[in-house]
């Protein structure tokens, strides 16, 4: 069964002319690693609002269709108890600052003291988070006095240490250097090894293609394609709908119209040129 | 870095603190001016000696105090017309016995309110009020309302203080004398609002998020508990409320 269904969903902010999203519908299973990718204000972020229950009771508008939570219809269920099995980390860090919480240490705690998990265990993982996320140095600063490489990064921490089943990650490496991205994705991955469910909006192509398994690409309001991440990034296509392709398959599509290499198909990843070139050397 | 709070006051659980609040402001909004200023308010002011920041205490009662006094009580006395005896005459100014009782009588609440609201805050973290709610079972509305306020304020005023930068940016004159200053002051309300209410959504997403208002038992990791001085305190506070109400309804009565 899908963890989550979209069904014909279709959405208009209250104070918009138009409808923003339209006709959407799509089903992610159980340990499924989903990104969103389209151009700036083309509605991703309101998607993840959407999944996450927030439209249109946060943010109103007038909302049609159906989203389903292990089969559930997501209105049906409170706010608060959403979060028992969705994680959702925004696209600013900025704003997810609790604001009751003094310390790095206690706000990454603070979902957990939500959750009533117990003392020690609360101690036990948020220690753990903080290491994962290279954050540790940081556990007695103020949460409100950081950079926003770092907010991303105590925001990010404070959603997975509630460990929910699905998480939606909303661009999570915006605000950082390429070590902090990688580090983030590595998270990523942890995660899908522990087999949860993640969406995730990213503008980094090459990276979303080396981690994601299935893209869903978002363009004029509906979902103009949703397929493997390796069928996505190697159409032109993609460049259309205002995205980028990782540099990879770039390159290789530029080979490929020189006449200087053949491929059978347009690699996406690093690992799958390698393979394709391997022993083509002169 | 952190600016945890200080002082034995600091130590009381926060209800205590807040029975206290509500015992002086109920008292006195009962009692007259006499009762304010002779009683509230020198016992809040020897109360803040143990709050471990006396100074920043006395610094924001009387930013406070001059913000209203000035205000209520000038506009009182200026328009008294009562021919009580005249106390001072300055040319057109003349201030009267009664226009000064007038207001003193309509300020003392406001001062008391004043002055046990920002004790309580210069005493007490908005997470342990917070915590203290949650424990005796508040609703999570409730409690989400009583953050939110308290947390409104100092942003608000975080905020004002940008905008008015902006504004003086763009021209706009926010300094020099009074008239300016106020002439200046309200095209920002707008902004200021519109941006502290869509900060306030945003925060009530992300404590959602987090699971605050789940339909589970919280766990607490700071250690907040309600000690014996805590109940001897509030019973104390609310015994002598209830006394002084008495004596006054007597006083109404007889
Ligand atoms: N609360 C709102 N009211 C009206 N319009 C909104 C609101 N929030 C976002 N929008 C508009 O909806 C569009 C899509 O925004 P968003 O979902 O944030 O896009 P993305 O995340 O893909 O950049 C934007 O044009 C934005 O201006
Ligand atoms: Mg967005």
């Amino acid at each position: 069964m899908a963890v989550l269904e979209l069904k014909d969903v279709s959405f208009k902010y209250q104070l918009a002319k138009e409808t923003i999203l339209e006709n959407i519908s799509f089903s992610i299973e159980k340990g499924e690693f989903v990104a969103l990718v389209g151009r700036n204000g083309v509605g991703k972020t309101t998607l993840c609002s959407i999944m996450r229950g927030l439209i249109p009771t946060f943010h109103t508008g007038t909302m049609n269709g159906q989203v389903l939570l292990n089969g559930m219809d997501i209105s049906d269920m409170s706010i608060g108890d959403i979060a028992l099995h969705i994680g959702f980390v925004f696209q600013n860090p900025f704003v997810q600052v609790s604001g009751v919480k003094q310390t790095v240490f206690e706000e990454v705690a603070y979902g957990l003291e939500n959750l009533g998990v117990e003392r020690s265990e609360i101690i036990r993982r948020v220690e753990e988070m903080l290491i994962q996320l290279n954050i540790d140095h940081l556990r007695t600063k103020h949460p409100m006095q950081l950079s926003g490489g770092q907010s991303q990064r105590v925001a990010l921490a404070s959603v997975l240490v509630m460990d929910p089943e699905i998480l939606i990650i909303d661009e999570p490496t915006s605000q950082l250097d390429p070590q902090g991205t990688e580090e983030v994705f590595e998270t990523i991955r942890l995660l899908k090894e522990r087999k949860k469910t993640i969406i995730l909006v990213e503008h980094k192509v090459d990276w979303v293609a080396e981690y994601a398994d299935r893209i869903l690409v978002i363009h004029d309001k509906h979902i103009v394609k949703d397929a493997r991440a390796n069928e996505v990034f190697s159409d032109p296509m993609l460049l259309e709908t205002g995205n980028n392709l990782p540099q990879v398959a770039l390159l290789a599509l530029k080979l490929r119209e020189l006449g200087e290499a053949s491929f059978d198909n347009i690699p996406t990843t690093l690992d799958d040129a390698v393979e394709q070139l391997k022993g083509r050397g002169e | 870095m952190l600016d945890r709070k200080k002082g034995p006051l600091s130590k009381l659980y926060p209800l205590t603190k807040l029975v206290f609040l509500f015992c002086a402001i109920i008292l006195a909004i009962v009692y007259d001016w006499k009762f304010g200023y002779l009683v509230m308010v020198p016992l809040t002011l020897v109360l803040a000696l143990f709050s471990g920041n006396f100074i920043g205490f006395i610094k924001k009662f009387i930013g406070a105090l001059l913000l209203f006094v000035i205000f209520v009580f000038l506009f009182k006395i200026m328009l008294d017309k009562s021919d009580s005896q005249i106390l001072f005459q300055w040319q057109f100014v003349i201030i009267r016995i009664q226009g000064l009782i007038d207001g003193l009588n309509q300020t003392s609440v406001l001062v008391v309110m004043a002055a046990v609201v920002l004790l309580f805050f210069e005493t007490t973290e908005v997470e342990d009020l917070m915590i203290s709610l949650q424990q005796r079972k508040v609703s999570h509305v409730v409690s989400y309302i009583v953050l939110s306020t308290l947390q409104m304020i100092p942003d608000m005023v975080k905020r004002s203080k940008v905008i008015m930068q902006a504004q003086q940016a763009r021209g706009i004159e926010t300094e020099g004398n009074m008239y300016l200053r106020v002439r200046a002051f309200f095209p920002s309300l707008g902004p200021l609002i519109i941006s502290s209410i869509s900060e306030l959504e945003e925060r009530a997403i992300t404590l959602e998020v987090r699971g605050f208002s789940a339909s589970i038992e919280k766990t607490f990791l700071k250690d907040i508990q309600s000690r014996a001085i805590d109940r001897i305190l509030s019973i104390g506070f609310i015994l002598i409320s209830i006394a002084l109400l008495g004596w006054r309804i007597y006083l109404w009565l007889f």
